[in-house]
């Protein structure tokens, strides 16, 4: 009763090699940047691109398994696949799309239709059963792609950033629902996403791509507090600093040192959250055990607070308030003094 | 999570969009120009007036209605119909295999294809007579095996038109099949749909404006069709004599009934033209 699959194929300059093992009822959520592999392993999982070698197996049948010879076509795959930008059909109205899976399954056009209804009526959208899709809200054509691939109650559900094509406003609710329907998925689902926020709300587990391959894998807790890349570190908003371990401290690839609570030995990351970072205009006295002078290298501002991007012997970010930020005259040139507390950073091995 | 940007101290301001300047040449050739559109609607403009002020509106019924002109009328429709079934039949599939296939050849099929638009009509019919002719290659094995003669017979008529009809109907629809959106039809597949479920639930409709358009040229062009048909089918009132080759005929002994089978005509042209309009005149 799972998904377990190892997808390998090259597509381009794409090499993608990545196993994983999805049990039914749970969502994993492939989070990576963009060429990362992300919607072509979904693709290949729905048949629509070849694997050259793996195997994909769905609830103990062998979808594909190039060394044996076996390749379903994706009409032959209990699959349900959700489009970022959802192409429903445009000629279609809403219901004749939802119903259209079932009645290529072979099910009576008036029991296809009145299954289609009770979709519709599932995800809200009754009063559009007889509307074409180029009318509907981006929320709404999202619900109505969601309904067209589970009518044909799919035991594999793929979902490619089904939240990337709506507004900032409508974005949120629909995020609620869509955890709502994957709550009662009883397959297998996996969600491409680039968000990690989307990722938390929506999938038990998560599976991070980088250039083809699963680079860090875990809750998205274990992932947002141990980041494993500068892109995961990135995402989840932490300065990542890799160096070696010395009694009481790590030596950065850079050629800093920072001062750390505990003893490692061997290659380590060591994890510092922004807001730990403290931005001075003099050299400041007091406990810090880490300060080092730096220059400003740029500013982004994300409502009341700023990020920092500090150079200097460790590259890192400070988030400070924009009352801070005027207060040091940080748009100004000339040098600034960072310091960070030693029990403010996380060090686990690399 | 905003990625960082660098301060914008260093960054170049944009760019000011790129102006010509008016070029004088242009305001002195504008009067040539304006006698050159001039003259070219003149052109277009005067045969049309000359056709309808000589019209005999009045007449127009009892010109229509006598019996040879009533049986040009029926058999062109009736060839020009089974030329634009014909058409679509094979050329649908070709279509598809130009637009979706790769095959050694692919450009050659459709240079062949496209041959009958090009080439004079006339030639295209003693083409068809060498051909499908009694004597001709495939025609003495048509004859032969099947009993099957073509030329000089309504059949023969169909064929001809076909031969000039299919190109239209084939780059028509090869060209919608390339600009439709093929992610609908992995749309479909991944819900199940086998490849003819997708073809006829997904692909023709979404094709379907290709389809219609390229069928109306087809039609419209097999209706007119005058050299081809006259040299492989023949001039025979009931059985091959079709509009165009009725108004020829007509030209020399019924001037009036020329006139009017020739206003019937440029009729279903216009209506082709209007009802296809979003796609000949996207302007309009």
């Amino acid at each position: 009763m799972s998904l377990e699959a190892r997808v390998c194929l090259s597509l381009g300059t794409l090499k993608l090699d990545v196993e994983i093992r999805v049990p039914f009822g749970e969502v994993l959520a492939v989070l990576g940047p963009n060429g990362s592999g992300k919607t072509t392993l979904l693709r290949a999982l729905a048949g629509l691109v070849p694997l050259e070698s793996g195997r994909i197996v769905l609830d103990g049948v062998v979808l594909e398994d190039p060394a044996g010879g076996i390749r379903k076509a994706p009409y032959e795959r209990p699959t349900g696949f959700v489009f970022q930008d959802y192409l429903l059909f445009p000629h279609l109205t809403v219901a004749q799309n939802v119903a259209f899976g079932l009645a290529a399954a072979g099910t009576p056009r008036s029991q296809a239709r009145a299954k289609a209804r009770e979709w519709l009526a599932a995800m809200g959208l009754e009063a559009y059963a007889g509307a074409k899709p180029g009318s509907l809200s981006g929320g709404q054509a999202q619900r109505a792609a969601l309904a067209r691939a589970l009518a044909p109650q799919p035991r594999l559900l793929l979902l490619d950033e089904p939240l990337a094509a709506l507004d900032a406003g409508t974005k949120l609710e629909v995020r609620r629902e869509l955890s709502r329907h994957l709550r009662s998925f009883s397959g297998s689902a996996l969600l491409v996403t680039h968000n990690p926020l989307e990722a938390a709300a929506l999938a038990d587990r998560l599976i991070v791509l980088e250039g083809g391959r699963v680079i860090q894998e875990g809750t998205s807790t274990e992932v947002a507090q141990r980041p494993r890349s500068p892109y995961v570190a990135e995402l989840v908003g932490l300065n990542l600093i890799r160096g070696k371990g010395l009694p009481g401290g790590v030596e950065t690839e850079t050629g800093g040192t920072l001062v750390v609570p505990s003893n490692f030995a061997g290659e380590v990351f060591a994890a510092i959250h922004p807001r730990a970072v403290a931005l001075h205009r003099e050299r400041p006295q007091g406990s810090p055990r880490n300060v080092w002078q730096g220059t400003v290298a740029g500013i982004d501002l994300e409502g009341d607070r700023a990020r920092v991007n500090v150079d200097g012997p460790v590259k890192v970010v400070a988030e400070v308030t924009t009352g801070a930020l005027k207060d040091l005259d940080l748009a100004a040139a000339g040098p600034v003094w960072v310091s960070i507390k030693a029990t403010e950073i996380q060090v686990y091995p690399a | 999570m905003g990625s960082s940007i660098p301060s914008d101290a260093g960054s170049a301001p944009p760019a000011a969009p790129r102006t010509w300047p008016a070029y004088g040449i242009e305001r002195a050739a504008a009067p040539l120009v304006k006698l050159a559109v001039g003259l070219a609607v003149a052109f277009f403009l005067l045969p049309l007036l000359g056709l309808l002020l000589r019209t005999p509106w009045n007449g127009l019924a009892s010109e229509l209605g006598s019996a040879p002109v009533r049986s040009a009328l029926w058999l062109s429709l009736v060839c020009s119909l089974a030329a634009t079934g014909i058409s679509i039949l094979l050329g649908v599939p070709l279509a598809w295999a130009l637009a979706r296939w790769e095959f050694p050849g692919r450009s050659l099929v459709r240079a062949l294809t496209t041959l009958p638009m090009i080439v004079p009509p006339v030639v295209g019919g003693v083409a068809l007579l060498l051909a499908f002719g009694r004597r001709g290659f495939a025609g003495r094995w048509l004859d032969e095996a099947f009993g099957i003669t073509l030329p000089f017979t309504m059949a023969g008529a169909i064929l001809a038109e076909t031969f000039v009809a299919m190109p239209f109907l084939v780059i028509t629809v090869e060209a919608g099949l390339r600009s439709m959106n093929r992610r609908f039809e992995e749309a479909a597949a991944t819900l199940g749909a086998r490849p003819w479920v997708t073809f006829r639930r997904v692909t023709l409709p979404l094709i379907g404006p290709s389809l219609w358009a390229g069928a109306a040229l087809a039609w419209a062009r097999a209706l007119g069709e005058f050299g081809a048909t006259i040299t492989f089918a023949g001039n025979l009132p009931g059985r091959t004599q079709t509009i165009p080759l009725a108004v020829y005929l007509a030209l020399e002994t019924r001037l009036e009934a020329a006139i009017a089978l020739s206003v019937v005509l440029l009729a279903v042209s216009l209506t082709v033209l209007i009802v296809f309009r979003s796609r000949f005149l996207p302007n309009l």
